[in-house]
């Protein structure tokens, strides 16, 4: 059922972000009544399955299943050439109007063009997609570079601070947790981009113990506000016990927070915090 | 008999290294050993494949040229500028495109980890031996059917030749490559729908290289896997596999459209190797022998009426 929801919701969803897959059934009735051409005649059939087959809930429920459940909606028109026959449509169309024309008539074909033209920048969509939780397994959030790139210069700073053979095991803020592993393959994380970032789950059996996961929630906590956890009054103190029960011995926290928390644990660690860049760093 | 193009040779040798990666993955992940050795394997392997491909290609497409006497269409005489300009037009949006790729500020590694696989390989000199997201070992594991697929190594073979970190290799250089091997097979494409009209060619590469950037804000689609996924099993499919395919079903060259489905299960998760390209290639040959068998039904008839062939 739920896969029946999800075809269901599928197309729907899938024209939310741009009309251009609408073009598509637009070049397959050209193809299958105006130009008929031979030498994709089989090709104009078979996308023409296809598109149909994607956008009646039923078989596209069953084409998700045989694609299998890894993928979601958007992944079912893989199989249908969508790009290749627009564009196939659209040369036909262009070269319908523009040779064996006398010169009069050279303004239709421009008109034509220029008309063509405005239906692709309506009908798609340039530039970053918005990002979209759409109730469907299928999101498309971009990440800036800008700030990664950022995040592994702190990780890399890091890295320095610790010693280059020093074993690390961190506890840190969801930007830096995104690319510590990119960075540095050596550094250990108490949770990688999983804990929040669920498709990738799907590449691994293992799952995290509910106190790691509590671990994240705190921290995430801190990056949204400089509160105490918001959970359970828990002391900072507590907070870095469990973290070095699960092996942590290097702390990054959010610069944004509370000085009397951040002092509470690198004195429960014996140490002193340090600045590194945006955040307090804490490492035995 | 059918010659074999060189847009198609490109093509073989490209699924000839996913292949080969694949063999050597396999070899790695059940029998053990280093990395970087399989990397040097997968070196000497893939220069062997293209010296090979090169030398079966060329020798076939000479015996092609002896045996065949059919005139190809002739030139009018007249050098035309119209596929020059759109030529250089679609070259200007590819390399703009390459410009973003390299440059842009935006990339997609939601619900992907291969960077983190990437560089878990090179760091343990092995495959799957920590989890990617942790760094610490697997205490349950993972899906073997995931396991089994090949380019996150093919990638660390990569690495492990040119000593390029493991983000740059993944995020730049891979998405170029997928970027010029996906107008190589878009062009494979053009040529078996305009097989003989060369302004048609380039203007449709030209038209597909706009759709690119135009679906670049629509997730799923194409151009958003070209310009913000490119390294990614699923982009390499829809943008290199599956244009080739729909150009070999065209060109009625089956045996090499097998190929096409080996080399997408060796990339893409699919159901015990049945992927899309298998649906492809059934569903394409049966319309074809529907469309064609229709062609023949007529005289069929004819032949068991008069018991003769041809006119009675």
């Amino acid at each position: 059922m739920e896969l029946l929801r999800n075809a269901w919701l599928g197309w729907a969803t899938y024209i939310q972000q741009g009309k251009l897959v609408i073009l598509l059934p637009v070049a397959l009735l050209l193809f299958l009544f105006y130009k008929k051409d031979e030498m994709i005649k089989t090709w104009t059939w078979y996308a023409t399955i296809m598109t149909i087959a994607c956008i009646c809930p039923v078989t596209a429920a069953v084409l998700m299943r045989y694609q299998t459940a890894f993928y979601g909606y958007s992944h079912l028109w893989s199989g249908v050439p969508a790009t290749a026959m627009i564009a196939c449509g659209i040369t036909f169309v262009l070269w319908h109007v523009w040779t064996g024309r006398e010169e009069k008539s050279k303004t239709y074909a421009v008109g034509v063009t220029v008309l063509l033209g405005m239906i692709l920048l309506l009908c798609g969509s340039l530039g970053v997609p918005a990002a979209e939780q759409n109730g469907t397994s299928d999101v498309y959030q971009l990440q800036e570079q800008e700030k990664l790139e950022t995040a592994i210069d702190t990780v890399e700073k890091l890295r320095v601070i610790c010693g280059e053979e020093a074993e690390i095991v961190l506890w840190a803020p969801t930007e830096i947790v995104t690319v510590a592993r990119v960075a540095d393959s050596s550094i250990v994380l108490l949770y990688g981009r999983n804990m929040w970032d669920k498709s990738l789950n799907a590449y691994a059996y293992d799952v995290y113990a509910p106190e790691v996961e509590f671990l994240y929630r705190c921290m995430r906590d801190w990056e949204q506000s400089e509160d105490a956890p918001q959970e359970e009054k828990i002391s900072p103190e507590t907070l870095v016990g469990m973290a070095r029960e699960n092996g942590v011995n290097c702390i990054l926290l959010p610069k944004s927070m509370e000085r009397m928390t951040v002092a509470r644990m690198a004195r429960s660690m014996g140490i002193r915090a340090q600045k590194l860049e945006a955040y307090w760093l804490l490492y035995e | 008999m059918k010659k074999i193009s060189l847009t198609d040779i490109f093509m073989i040798d490209f699924c000839g290294s996913l292949f080969l990666a694949e063999v050597l993955h396999l070899a790695l992940m059940f029998l053990g050993g280093s990395l970087r050795e399989f990397a040097l394997m997968f070196a000497g392997g893939l220069l062997l494949l293209v010296a090979i491909t090169i030398l079966v290609c060329t020798l076939w497409n000479r015996h092609y040229k002896k045996a065949s006497d059919v005139a190809t269409a002739a030139d009018t005489g007249r050098k035309e500028a119209l596929p020059h300009v759109f030529l250089l037009s679609f070259v200007a949006l590819v390399l703009t495109q390459m410009t973003v790729i390299l440059f842009g500020n935006h990339i997609h590694i939601q619900g992907d980890m291969t960077v983190e696989m990437v560089a878990s390989f090179m760091h343990t000199d092995d495959v799957y031996q920590v989890n990617p997201m942790t760094g610490m070992a697997y205490a349950q594991g993972m899906p073997l059917r995931l396991q089994v697929l090949g380019l996150p190594t093919l990638y660390g073979f990569v690495c492990a030749l040119t000593g390029l970190a493991p983000e740059l290799v993944v995020w730049k250089l891979v998405p170029i490559v997928v970027l010029v091997f996906g107008y190589i097979a878009f062009g494979a494409l053009a040529g078996a729908i305009f097989p003989e009209d060369k302004k048609k060619r380039n203007l449709f590469l030209l038209i597909v290289a706009i759709l690119f950037y135009i679906e670049a804000g629509i997730g799923g689609m194409d151009g958003f896997g070209l310009l913000y996924g490119g390294w990614k099993g699923i982009t390499i499919r829809n943008l290199i596999l599956m244009p080739w395919l729909f150009s070999l079903m065209l060109r009625k060259k089956r045996l090499l459209a097998l190929g096409v489905v080996a080399a997408e299960a060796c990339i893409c998760w699919t159901l015990y190797g049945m992927g899309w390209s298998v649906l492809i290639f059934v569903l394409m040959t049966a319309i074809d022998w529907v469309l064609t068998g229709k062609k023949r039904t007529p005289a069929r008839r004819v032949e068991r009426r008069t018991g003769k062939h041809g006119t009675s």
